[in-house]
């Protein structure tokens, strides 16, 4: 090839690129009817399972409303649970797919999409019960209520049980931080102690030097306060190691692995949760009870049950005709006792809700209310 | 509460030991860093899964295949990737990202298959661990920490008594040399791969057994393994193995006394100070 014929080569590649990049940018977005919403879930990487089970609750969310005509799209972006990755998710899904509202889950994904989501003036409802996380602008919001209440609710429990010296080992994050502070606070106002308390890694699967430490101690109540997982596997090994006390935990271990891993070291374990399957008498929400357990094999976990709520609050307000995120932040605030799986929704002037935390335990295998 | 520590350890140890022997075997032979080993670690506990929890097959059935899987995957792993690049005259940096690439691939593939929950072979029942010395322990435990040691001496005699372990040796020592008496290096690093990737056959489906199963798990596992590699002297199975006990202990006996969020930093400043002090390790040779 010579020269001349490669500078016209190059000339028409570089007018194909700016014409195919003018036409991406200004291309008017073709089905303006409905509404766009970003989910930013860890769908790959260790946080793979709790992405999959908010996801699960979005799509029987968006089958059920876009059943006679589709008002809502979602598009998914993997997190990963990497903040670099999620920011740059939230860029893309905010400037080239003009969502109206973004989803995102995991503690430190969710801090580091809020303040891109605020900026932008897009509603982000993080699927996060981390500490003052709504108070961060008047478009971000959480329908998980705040995490230092379940810690509060688990120190009630314990004090009612005549609980005097109790042990804590936490996940290293800002919610479960938020959760052992709450317990502490409680729990040491009223005269009894937290003896040990230790953080561990997302990285961790052997606990038996935190656990023998905990055995050292002698507390007569454990909290664990992590993720389903690295509960089941505290439990195994707190079990094995010969530590038979009450076991307390929290939101979102109410998953099938919880119990593959955990057998029958599971029975008896109490957590703080806000979903409220007996109380639902809403026919509809029950069918989705029962659609959730029929299609995955286990019944609506609480993460699922978020997200499913959520969409179909958003589906509600934009079946009104508002379709922009100002317009449905407002709506959104004006909200009282939207029936929701995870508790009725009434948002504060924040953008969280104040849930009451319902205690659970397993018996049987199964998740059930706890009674006394 | 010493002696339950020190168990803690030897559990903690045999874990890393058993990841870093494999890996250990294939750096002395083949020079390169083989990152992938944690992802075989954890295909092989992922294909106990399927023999035993899918499938259904006797337990002990499912265990022969898998080591036996393990070797092959190792193998062909060398045939269809590395090999390859040697061919091409790659450097050892080619070779070590393309490690790291592949252990990126086989996670994705584990997720894509397997699904993202935490799985659990289930052929063990959780109880009290035995008491032994003050100290609890589950049988499962003991079978680990005894599996590291017999392989210990295992990895010892095979390269230095066999026959192909000292062909290994050879090449290890000198490619050039070893070739022109008439050992085929190419051949030498096929064997380092299937006994190396036996030996996280077995690992995978211990750690399988002891702490369930993860599409992620590899990654962990490995940069323990090298950590343990490294601090016992990369190149000498035996300093690997050592090395990985030592590590175990520090950990185990750090939280002890620190809050136990400091773990992986006790492991990486040991880490540390072997690169400054004794860089080639506790048996590694100077060069």
């Amino acid at each position: 090839m010579n020269k001349t014929a490669k500078t016209i080569l190059w000339v028409v590649i570089i007018v194909i690129v700016i014409g195919a990049i003018w036409y991406g940018v200004t291309r008017k977005p073709t089905t303006e009817e409905v509404i766009k919403i970003g989910a930013i879930l860890p769908l790959t990487g260790k946080n793979a399972s709790y992405g999959e089970r908010t996801q699960r609750g979005i799509e029987l969310a968006l089958e059920e409303v876009n059943k006679e005509e589709k008002i809502i799209e979602v598009i998914y972006e993997d997190s990963r649970g990497d903040l670099k990755e999620a920011a740059s998710a939230a860029q893309k899904l905010i400037n080239i797919d003009k969502v109206q509202v973004l989803f995102s889950q995991l503690s430190g994904v969710s801090q580091a999409i809020a303040p891109i989501a605020q900026e932008n003036k897009i509603i982000l409802f993080g699927f996060t019960s981390t500490p003052g996380f709504t108070k961060q602008g008047d478009y971000i919001f959480s329908n998980r209520g705040d995490a230092t209440n379940i810690g509060k609710r688990l120190g009630e429990f314990a004090i009612e049980k005549e609980y005097k010296k109790a042990a804590i080992v936490y996940l290293n994050n800002e919610t479960h931080k938020g959760i052992e502070e709450g317990f502490r606070e409680i729990f040491e106002n009223n005269d009894r102690s937290v003896v040990i308390s230790e953080l561990h890694e997302k990285t961790e699967t052997d606990f038996r030097t935190i656990l023998t430490k905990i055995k050292a101690a002698q507390p007569q109540v454990i909290l664990f306060s992590s993720r389903d997982k690295y509960v089941a596997m505290m439990l195994v090994q707190a079990r094995e190691l010969g530590l038979d006390q009450q076991v307390l935990s929290v939101q979102g271990i109410d998953s099938k692995s919880f119990l593959e891993i955990a057998q029958h070291t599971a029975e008896g374990i109490i957590y703080a949760q806000t979903i409220v399957y007996e109380d639902i008498t809403n026919p509809e929400l029950q069918e989705t009870l029962k659609e959730h357990q029929n299609r995955y094999g286990e019944p609506m976990s609480l993460y699922a049950a978020n997200s499913y709520d959520v969409v179909k609050l958003l589906a509600k307000i934009v079946k009104t005709g508002i379709k922009t995120s100002p317009a449905i932040k407002i709506a959104l605030l004006e909200t009282r006792d939207f029936p929701g799986i995870s508790g009725d929704i009434t948002f504060d002037e924040t953008g969280n809700v104040h849930k009451e935390n319902k205690l659970f335990t397993v018996k049987n295998g199964q998740f059930v209310p706890y009674e006394e | 509460m010493f002696s339950q520590l020190f168990i803690n350890g030897l559990i903690a140890g045999a874990i890393y030991a058993l990841v870093a022997s494999g890996f250990s075997l294939i750096y002395s032979t083949c020079k390169f860093i083989h990152f992938a080993h944690g992802a075989v670690v954890a295909v092989t506990a992922y294909i106990l899964y399927l023999f035993f929890s899918l499938l259904g097959l006797n337990f002990w059935l499912a265990v022969i295949l898998t080591i036996i899987f393990a070797g092959f995957f190792g193998w062909l792993i060398n045939k269809i990737l590395y090999k390859k690049l040697r061919k091409r005259k790659a450097s050892n940096v080619i070779l070590l990202i393309a490690s790291v690439g592949l252990l990126i691939l086989l996670e994705s593939l584990i997720l894509l298959f397997f699904g993202a929950d935490v799985k659990t072979i289930g052929f063990i029942k959780i109880a009290k661990g035995l008491e032994f010395l003050g100290a609890i322990i589950t049988p499962l435990q003991i079978v680990i920490i005894i599996s590291s040691f017999v392989l210990l001496f295992l990895l010892f005699f095979f390269t230095k008594k066999s026959k192909i372990g000292k062909a290994m040796r050879a090449v290890a020592d000198n490619r050039d040399v070893a070739e022109i008496v008439g050992i085929s290096a190419e051949k030498m690093f096929s064997w380092s791969f299937i006994i190396g990737s036996a030996i996280a056959g077995i690992a995978g489906i211990l750690v399988g057994l002891e702490q369930n199963l993860e599409p992620t798990m590899g990654t962990n596992l490995i940069i323990k393994g090298f950590t343990g590699a490294i601090i016992g002297g990369i190149g000498s199975v035996p300093g690997a193995i050592l090395g990985s006990f030592l590590l175990g202990f520090s950990e185990n006996f750090g939280i002890w006394f620190l809050p136990s969020g400091y773990k992986d930093a006790i492991a990486f400043i040991i880490l540390f100070v072997f690169l400054l002090a004794r860089p080639q390790g506790i048996l590694g040779r100077k060069k």
